[in-house]
């Protein structure tokens, strides 16, 4: 384990979790590459590691400080989870998010009855879970749906769901159902079960191997035969099972998006070690990564700062998560070649996490259900943005900031509000950016440009027909939405570099990162992208190098990893 | 709950289907793609190149979309039709399997230029031009990759062999006699080629850090012999990469050319539907339009 890893460790939950881990590269650790490696030709969960993170309790930090948990901040959710995220994919999802995402659920539509329940199951080493309504273009890990009809003291279940994680190790479930007549919004309801009572000869359970990504976690096919479950089962009001389901998601994808992220901080670091031929690919990808967790670190931000504006962000860098961080892995396969597909441990972590970050994306049925968040709110956004919305506080960008209390409940957590104060940051610095050196000169162009790309989107979304959701909302609308998640990742960048000059990491206040991380965008939305100094490359090399050398995270934190 | 009938048995990549023109019947590759996952289409410049845009060019802007003004850029009259035609091959052939208008899709392009379908992810496509024949795939499993070459062509004799082979690959076509050396090596470039831009690295990946079974194909380099044809190491072993799949076609329309596919499957089985019609989520967009108009 690196020297500074051990010398952070007591300071955040993190960091010593990153050390309790330790280091991935060692032939016997448990939570090492070898480990997860076996666990995923097995197809198992990988135990040993799971023992550690029980030992360390990080299921604790799922439960809110007020029910007795750790859980204080999206942003301290996100540093704890990545350290597990850099080692296993599906052990972050198996052991963590999964159980999350489905107690989210819970705290911010529960019952103070049923929140103390989760809270006791969760807190006590048990898991949550969670069999989501079937959305637009369902593959097999969204199919499925569930009738629950409403009979004298409670609900009567039948149908099935394709993949559940978790299933048979999960305590509590919350199932989406449908409980009206049709597919309208008011049509789905949530219950929340506890598995344990569910009578077995009306509940099936089959066991589901996934097939390429996330192999070593556990799924099943869950199947209803007129199960009778109890009236308080019920979570949130009849007829809001959309928007729980909207809701949680906001706190979700957030979480899920930023830390899937140390997956491909792990791909970066393999690669760099690998390297030969100082390959151009590994600045490239470090600017990726850099880029995504500017958008990230809005998202988990906004929870806290805006919350009635999160639908739009965690929608946004949930849809990114295919494009910039699972391509990016590809990119450093070419460092890599074969020996990303070699049997045993090193390079081959990089192949077992480009099978695995895809699939937490959940496919093209991951991608419509991030853009129809968008897509509902996208001419409401448009509108706003004309008359100069208000641009977003600068804490929003502080990696480092600290931020109020966090309230995950449905007040707080708003299923749109028509309002973009990110963009409209990128508006107002774009204006202010002035070059001295040829870099500054870059960035300050590159932003430009993407202000003006925005303000172009506007007005095509703003040109279009209204959206009827009863209709069909043509794939234009799909393409503008795809636009838009990079514009924001764009603004996140500049708002990042803007705020981070004359702070103490010297590389964020150096705009080499974010001119090429514009540039990369650029490039993604067919814009002009003139060639970069060359030194805004030489520093992000250096950079590249320094964080190998020296263990600490490719991303916008910069802490100690144990290699 | 919809059922679905798994992807189908036998060949997961069918032969590629050639399209004259525009109005081409695309029935073979609208059915290849709900049968496999997977359609390859190849055709013909000539079919495709549209006329001069000077004659009357409201047709071709609106196929073109943002990339008009890129295309008039474009000085030489032959890069310029070839430009076009493959655009528009691209766009007819995803229209056509997705159910929709060509003109309402719009073409993205990766950092190494890999196009994609820009906020429609699901098929993923892949283009690949040599001489007068275009070849575009579609899959819904993933990522895909195409690549063509003729046949003919006097890569092994020219030496190329020993930049973009490895050492097992090699050591196979020595093996074999002397005349088949070429196709076979034509092949395994088809291969290399279409992996790597499955994977959006295009010549980004050195074609030396991994091979293709290269023994045991007929003359003609192309008809596999009945073993699935496998990803590489260096020295001949084989990848555990089950989730690729890989074939060589020489369809007698495409004269004599040799056409190869690298398939990724992502794993998330068969969606329900792909159709651009259906691509909306309409009972959450109603339910956050609820609430929108609430507050405003």
């Amino acid at each position: 384990m690196a020297h500074s890893a051990l010398a952070a460790a007591g300071r955040d939950s993190g960091a010593r979790l990153e050390a309790l881990l330790g280091d991935p590269g060692e032939a016997a650790n448990p939570a090492g590459y070898r480990s997860v490696l076996a666990a995923d030709r097995a197809g198992v969960p990988p135990a040993a590691a799971e023992r550690l993170l029980d030992a360390f309790g990080l299921h604790h930090e799922f439960v809110p400080a007020g029910l007795g948990g750790r859980l204080t901040s999206m942003a301290g959710l996100v540093r704890v989870m990545r350290p597990v995220f850099r080692r296993d994919v599906a052990l972050g999802v198996g052991y963590g998010t999964n159980s999350f995402s489905a107690a989210a659920d819970v705290w911010i539509e529960g019952t103070a009855r049923q929140r103390d329940w989760l809270a006791s199951v969760v807190l006590g080493g048990g898991r949550a879970t969670s069999a989501p309504y079937e959305t637009a273009h369902a593959n097999d890990y969204v199919r499925g749906r569930i009738l629950a009809r409403r009979v004298p003291g409670g609900f009567v279940l039948s149908g099935s769901k394709r993949m559940t994680s978790n299933l048979g190790r999960a305590r509590a479930l919350t199932l989406f159902c449908r409980t009206g007549p049709g597919d309208g919004p008011r049509d789905h309801s949530v219950l929340l079960l506890d598995t344990a009572e569910l009578p077995p000869a009306r509940t099936l359970m089959t066991v589901r191997r996934p097939a390429v990504g996330l192999r070593g976690g556990v799924y099943g096919e869950l199947e209803f035969r007129d199960c009778p479950v109890p009236a308080d089962t019920l979570l949130g009001a009849p007829g809001t099972g959309i928007e729980t389901a909207l809701r949680s998601a906001q706190i979700s994808r957030t979480v899920l998006a930023a830390t899937v992220l140390g997956a491909v901080d792990t791909g970066l670091r393999t690669a760099a070690r690998a390297d030969r031929n100082a390959s151009p690919v590994l600045a490239e990808a470090f600017v990726n990564l850099l880029l995504f967790d500017s958008l990230a670190l809005v998202a988990t931000r906004a929870v806290h700062l805006l919350p009635e504006e999160t639908s739009v962000y965690s929608a946004a860098v949930m849809y990114l998560v295919p494009r910039i961080l699972a391509t990016t892995l590809y990119d450093l396969s070419s460092v890599l070649g074969s020996r990303a597909h070699a049997g045993g441990g090193g390079p081959a972590i990089l192949s077992k996490h480009l099978r695995d970050v895809p699939a937490v994306a959940l496919g093209h049925a991951g991608s419509l259900a991030c853009q129809a968040a968008i897509i509902a709110q996208l001419r409401q956004l448009a509108a706003r943005s004309r008359h100069g919305a208000e641009p977003a506080p600068a804490t929003l960008f502080d990696p480092h900031g600290p931020l109020p209390p966090l309230r995950l409940n449905a007040g707080a957590l708003a299923l749109a509000c028509g309002r973009d104060s990110l963009g409209a940051s990128l508006a107002v610095i774009a204006e202010e950016i002035t070059g001295g050196t040829p870099t500054e000169r870059a960035l300050g162009s590159l932003a430009a440009g993407m202000a003006a790309e925005l303000r172009d989107l506007r007005e095509r979304v703003l040109a279009l027909p209204p959206l009827d959701p009863a209709d069909r909302a043509g794939p234009l609308w799909f393409a503008l939405t795809d636009r838009y998640t990079h514009l924001l990742a764009a603004a996140a960048v500049v708002g990042v570099w803007w705020h981070a000059r004359g702070r103490g990491d010297p590389f964020l206040a150096d705009p080499a990162w974010a001119a090429a991380a514009l540039h990369r965008l650029a490039g993604d939305l067919g814009l002009p992208t003139p060639r970069l100094p060359p030194e805004c490359w030489t520093r992000i090399q250096h950079e590249v190098r320094a964080r190998l050398v020296d263990p600490h995270s490719y991303d916008l934190f910069r802490v100690p990893v144990a290699g | 709950m919809t059922a679905l009938a798994p992807w189908g048995d036998g060949p997961s990549i069918r032969e590629p289907v050639e399209v004259a023109g525009a109005d081409a019947d695309w029935q073979r590759p609208v059915e290849d793609l709900d049968a496999c996952g997977v359609a390859v289409v190849h055709a013909r410049l000539a079919g495709w190149r549209p006329p001069d845009p000077r004659a009357g060019g409201t047709e071709l802007r609106g196929l073109l979309g943002r990339e008009w003004h890129r295309y008039l850029a474009i000085a030489d009259p032959e890069i310029r039709g070839r430009f076009a035609a493959s655009r528009l091959l691209l766009k007819h052939a995803a229209g056509a399997v997705l159910g929709g208008d060509p003109k309402e899709l719009e073409l993205g392009y990766g950092p190494t230029g890999r196009p994609y379908l820009r906020g429609c992810d699901q098929i993923d496509i892949s283009l690949s031009h040599t001489e007068d024949l275009l070849l575009v795939g579609l899959t819904s499993r993933g990522l895909i990759g195409v690549d063509a070459e003729r046949a003919s062509r006097p890569m092994y004799r020219s030496g190329l062999g020993r930049r973009v082979c490895t050492q097992a690959e090699l050591a196979s076509l020595t093996g074999l006699p002397e005349e088949e050396r070429d196709a076979a090596l034509v092949r395994l470039w088809t291969l290399k080629e279409a992996y790597s831009k499955a994977i959006g690295q295009g010549m980004r990946f050195r074609f030396t850090e991994f091979g293709f079974t290269a023994s045991g194909f007929t003359a003609s380099g192309v008809a596999p012999n009945g073993r699935p044809v496998r990803l590489e190491h260096p020295d001949g072993t084989v990848c555990t990469a089950d989730e690729w799949s890989f074939r060589t076609f020489a369809p007698a329309a495409a004269d004599g050319r040799v056409l190869s596919v690298a398939v990724y499957d992502t794993g998330f089985g068969r969606t329900t539907d792909i159709a651009l019609p259906t691509l909306l989520d309409s009972s959450s967009v109603q339910a956050i339009q609820r609430v929108l108009a609430r507050t405003q």
